[in-house]
């Protein structure tokens, strides 16, 4: 019999099937998941920590090296650049300023004032294109110790104003040398004019081959006139080299006789050495007038000269065949002079 | 509590613990927050020959040291260095202009001064500097010159810019003729390294006088003197050349 009483009191839920675990099972079950992450946790440590996977990109740009040359300048393969500064004209000259500028790295001692060192005698042969197509070679190399950094480059006879300057090249200096001879020439009353003495060697190419030295590439000068008296001598000369070879003359002369004190003749350098600084040097030349005075000290007009001795050196620079366009982009021109 | 509760509470322990441990032994590069990437970017100037504020003078480079503006004057100090290493730089600067707007100021100096003074006025405003201009400097340069005065020439001729030659003197001597020369240049100082000497037969010396001033005396040795004079001039000289060259002053300390 139902129990009415329970059928008032009876729930909906009463219904509901049994639940499979009861409350204290399921804390039982919660409590051992946890103990088992917990263990796990414990037993999966591992035994060293493992470290942060980092990676870090750095972006350098990498420094241009300072370029060996000012902007502007050309290698002259002198041990410095060259760029044209100024131009002008002097009557019928055209005179070319071209500043030198030294490699970031040379040492002071290897620049000197145009990259030639203490024995400055010239860079090279210049070149000037002028717009109407001629081409000139230089006829002078300037230098001096006071103004370094620069040469003037003159143009003789030239007769064009510096705005038709188109460009200038170089071809620089490749090799250097000197060369002396000895010469004995009878000569009589004087003044003597002596035509007659022989070409002398210049320059020579030696190489060494299995049969032996060979020499090549001579260049001679020869001495056109050579007037000589008691207190000057003049000697003309001229180079027969093509055009890869300049030169400079030194010479000194003495009149021989029945004397002991015979009279000399060297070379003038130029120089006025009173009160004043070395003497600019001489730029070598294609031909030339060698200028002789008596030295003092030695003999008087006393004796019958009876011969000369020419003692001769020949300085000379060899060029090579490939010129160098000096940029002149950044040239002052200046008016023409009368 | 039943027997399946507690077999299911084991597996359950047993079940976390292996996974929990083999996840943690584990760890994976790939995982986010295990990982971390640093980029730095620096930046190199690259080296150059001129700064925009320098002054390129070849074969010399004017570098603006210093700007200071006090009682209505602008002054601007600055060197001058050689692009040859180790010589004193043949570059002298004689003229400026301060560029300010609209606005220039001109002044010339002295070419071996190291400070060139603007006269701005009180009013002035440093702000509006944009830069300065070099207009004239004089270049130390070689040079060699024929001068070639005839008989009774005794006028100042230009031989080179900036210099003159004039026959000043001649006087006969027992055994040949004195002959000065006197040479003279627009800058002072400008012919203090120049020389003078005959060329040819019959030129004994030549000599300059103590006190400087480009006067030369040269001896003739010979009974007629030559028409024209070949005299050499040579030696070295302050060339003065115009120029338009601008420096923005940038990075120059105000001072």
């Amino acid at each position: 019999m139902a129990d009415p009483l329970g059928e008032i009191l009876r729930s909906p839920l009463d219904e509901m099937p049994e639940p499979r675990f009861r409350s204290h099972e399921v804390l039982a079950v919660a409590i051992a998941l946890m103990l088992g992450i917990a263990t796990g946790w414990i037993a999966g440590a591992p035994d060293d920590p493992v470290a942060v996977a980092t990676t870090i990109t750095t972006t350098t740009t990498t420094p241009a090296e300072l370029p060996d040359l000012p902007p502007g300048f050309v290698d002259t393969g002198l041990g410095g650049g060259a760029s044209v500064s100024w131009i002008y004209t002097r009557g019928s000259d055209l005179l070319v300023g071209v500043a030198i500028a030294a490699p970031v790295d040379a040492p002071p001692t290897d620049v000197g004032a145009t990259g030639l060192g203490d024995n400055r005698r010239g860079m090279g042969i210049w070149t000037v294109h002028m717009s109407g197509g001629e081409r000139v070679d230089h006829t002078r190399e300037m230098f001096d110790a006071t103004a370094p950094g620069i040469v003037t480059v003159e143009f003789a006879g030239l007769g064009a104003p510096s705005g038709d300057v188109r460009s200038l090249t170089l071809r620089p200096v490749v090799g250097t040398g000197s060369r002396n001879h000895n010469v004995n020439m009878p000569i009589g009353d004087l003044p003597a004019r002596l035509t007659t003495i022989a070409p002398l060697e210049a320059t020579e190419l030696v190489e060494q081959t299995a049969t032996g030295v060979e020499r090549s590439n001579l260049t001679w000068v020869t001495i056109d006139r050579l007037t000589i008296d008691w207190t000057n001598a003049t000697a003309e000369w001229t180079l027969d080299d093509p055009g890869s070879v300049r030169a400079m003359l030194d010479m000194a002369v003495t009149l021989e006789g029945e004397t002991t004190n015979p009279v000399s003749l060297v070379a003038v350098s130029g120089g006025a050495a009173f009160l004043q600084r070395e003497a600019a040097p001489v730029s070598p030349t294609r031909s030339g007038v060698t200028m002789l005075k008596k030295q003092p000290g030695t003999g008087q007009a006393d004796y019958e000269p009876e011969s000369a001795e020419i003692a001769i050196t020949i300085s000379w620079l060899r060029y090579g065949p490939d010129a160098i366009e000096i940029p002149l982009e950044a040239a002052i021109l200046l008016d023409s002079l009368e | 509590m039943s027997w399946r509760a507690i077999a299911v509470a084991i597996s359950v322990a047993i079940g976390a613990a292996l996974v929990t441990g083999a996840l943690r032994s584990e760890p994976t590069a790939a995982a986010p927050e295990a990982s971390s990437t640093t980029t730095t970017t620096t930046t190199v100037l690259l080296p150059v020959w001129v700064e925009p504020a320098e002054i390129v003078v070849p074969p010399a480079i004017i570098l603006p040291t210093r700007l200071g503006y006090a009682d209505g004057l602008l002054e601007l100090d600055f060197e001058v260095q050689s692009m040859v290493v180790g010589e004193e730089p043949p570059i002298r600067p004689a003229a400026w202009t301060l560029l300010a707007g609209d606005a220039e100021y001109e002044t010339e100096i002295d070419p071996v001064a190291s400070r060139v003074v603007f006269d701005v006025g009180l009013t002035f405003d440093p702000a509006a500097i944009t830069g300065v201009r070099l207009d004239r400097y004089f270049a130390l340069s070689p040079i060699q010159a024929d001068f070639l005065p005839t008989s009774g020439d005794f006028t100042a001729h230009e031989i080179i810019p900036g210099v003159t030659a004039a026959v000043d003197l001649i006087q006969e001597q027992s055994n040949g003729t004195i002959v000065r020369i006197q040479i003279r240049g627009d800058q002072a100082g400008a012919s203090s390294d120049l020389s003078a000497e005959g060329r040819g037969p019959g030129w004994a010396s030549a000599s300059s006088n103590f006190g400087g001033g480009g006067l030369w005396t040269l001896s003739f040795e010979g009974s007629e003197l030559p028409n024209p004079l070949p005299i050499v001039i040579r030696g070295v000289m302050w060339l003065p050349l115009e120029a338009d060259l601008v420096s923005t002053l940038e990075r120059v300390p105000v001072g």
